[in-house]
């Protein structure tokens, strides 16, 4: 008695409705393996091409302490993109999509990554703003993913989550201790939040069209919280905490509405947004091109630790 | 339902249990891919050893490997008799009973180990 397609995607979608959890050898829906496909790989690429921009300033940390402490930041971003590319690369398996098929998406430009990650990082001040506050931003999305319905990816999230704690207090303590030095330290930490303010309302994603059918995510709990639901929850979590530094946020809209209990803020330009994601920002080609050509270089250490293919997977 | 095989693929995947002293069991910690026990070994070390996380001992098993039960059999796992006599919690009634002699029940709350 096999159940007709309608009667096993109705099955489906009432566990995800209930609240259950969904393994990686389980069967699914189309729509729900490409939707998880899709989110994952945009993560494992947000890792790997954000660890780029850090790495710009291993070697020009300022103290011995902070370059071991950026090092490792860097490292861990690595490591989260390997953990991600597995658990993406089982998802894509009955596709034959792994992480070859997945790398060449990021270098060609199909596969995209953050936004936050297609920008410069011209000073120490913008170091320590992206491992505050763009770490942050990055908790905010990742902490309410723990509840994602995709049970390989929630495990690996609890890992994730637990690793970046460190990430943003080694950004805090920068900008704590720029902010207790000199007036031109305290300046450099005022541009640099002036620089990152946009890319981190942009970070969450524009308010999306919350119809149940349209949007793949939110209706098979792959996401449970909406981009502007977590938005304002960094706002909340943020803004109260960059003002009492003494920093100015540049938008001189943005305030806690008590009657709707949320922010107002300036709409950030949307179509900057895309333009960036779809690799058109300042770093994006630059970034992209040293990926490629890290990858390049490191076709000989793959080919040493390959099997050959007659020996392999039998 | 396991996984469909891996054909010919230049790697295995592995699945990496870490052993973090003498009074835990292996723990199962995610998987990686690699061309042999060795490596795969190696890999796991670097990969979920970062920190300064206490570890003895590393387990790496080959996926292909593994016996695992399928999720969609609901009757595997499933129980039609009351078990509750292999419970702590299904002889709650002693405490009642003791309470008549003036003594705590075996396990209760207030008993000291």
């Amino acid at each position: 008695m096999n159940p007709s397609l309608d009667e096993r995607l109705a099955a489906f979608q009432a566990r995800i409705d209930a609240g259950d959890r969904i393994e990686a050898s389980e069967w699914m829906p189309d729509d729900y393996r490409l939707g998880a496909l899709r989110l994952i790989q945009m993560h494992a690429n947000s890792e790997i091409m954000g660890a780029l921009p850090e790495r710009e300033w291993v070697p020009k940390a300022p103290t011995l302490r902070r370059k071991l402490a950026i090092l490792a930041k860097v490292q861990d971003e690595m490591g989260h993109g390997q953990l991600l590319f597995r658990v993406a690369e089982d998802l894509g398996r009955p596709l034959g999509k792994g992480r070859k098929e997945m790398m060449e998406e990021l270098l060609s430009g199909k596969a995209h990554f953050h936004n936050v990650f297609h920008y410069p990082v011209p000073t120490w001040a913008d170091a320590g703003v992206i491992a505050w506050l763009v770490d942050g931003a990055a908790v905010v999305t990742q902490g309410s993913l723990l509840k994602t319905s995709y049970a390989p990816y929630a495990r690996c999230l609890e890992r994730i989550c637990a690793e970046e704690v460190f990430h943003i207090q080694h950004g805090e303590d920068i900008c704590l201790t720029l902010m207790e030095g000199t007036p031109a330290q305290r300046q450099m930490l005022q541009e640099a939040l002036e620089r990152w303010w946009q890319p981190l309302m942009h970070f969450f994603g524009p308010k999306e069209n919350l119809s149940h059918h349209s949007n793949v995510l939110l209706r098979y709990r792959l996401k449970v919280k909406t981009n502007e639901e977590l938005r304002q929850k960094f706002l909340s979590k943020y803004a109260p905490k960059i003002q009492a530094l003494g920093l100015h946020i540049p938008d001189p809209n943005l305030r806690y509405d008590q009657t709707t209990q949320a922010w107002e803020y300036t709409e950030p330009d949307w179509d900057l947004f895309f333009q960036v994601v779809k690799g058109n920002g300042p770093k994006s080609a630059e970034r992209l091109g040293l990926r490629r050509m890290s990858y390049e270089e490191g076709q000989w250490v793959r080919a040493v630790l390959e099997r050959p293919l007659a020996e392999a997977g039998d | 339902m396991t996984l469909p095989p891996e054909g010919k693929a230049p790697f295995f995947v592995y699945e990496i249990f870490i052993q973090r002293d003498h009074a835990s069991q292996h723990e199962h910690v995610y998987s990686l891919l690699a061309p042999d026990d060795e490596m795969a070994l190696v890999l796991a070390r670097e990969n979920f050893l970062r920190r300064e996380e206490t570890c003895i001992n590393i387990w790496a098993v080959r996926r292909d490997h593994i016996a695992a039960t399928p999720y969609d059999d609901p009757d595997l796992f499933a129980r039609t008799t009351d078990r509750s006599y292999r419970n702590p919690s299904g002889y709650r009634q002693n405490m009642v009973k003791w309470r008549k002699y003036k003594v705590l029940a075996h396990g209760g709350p207030e008993e000291g180990e």
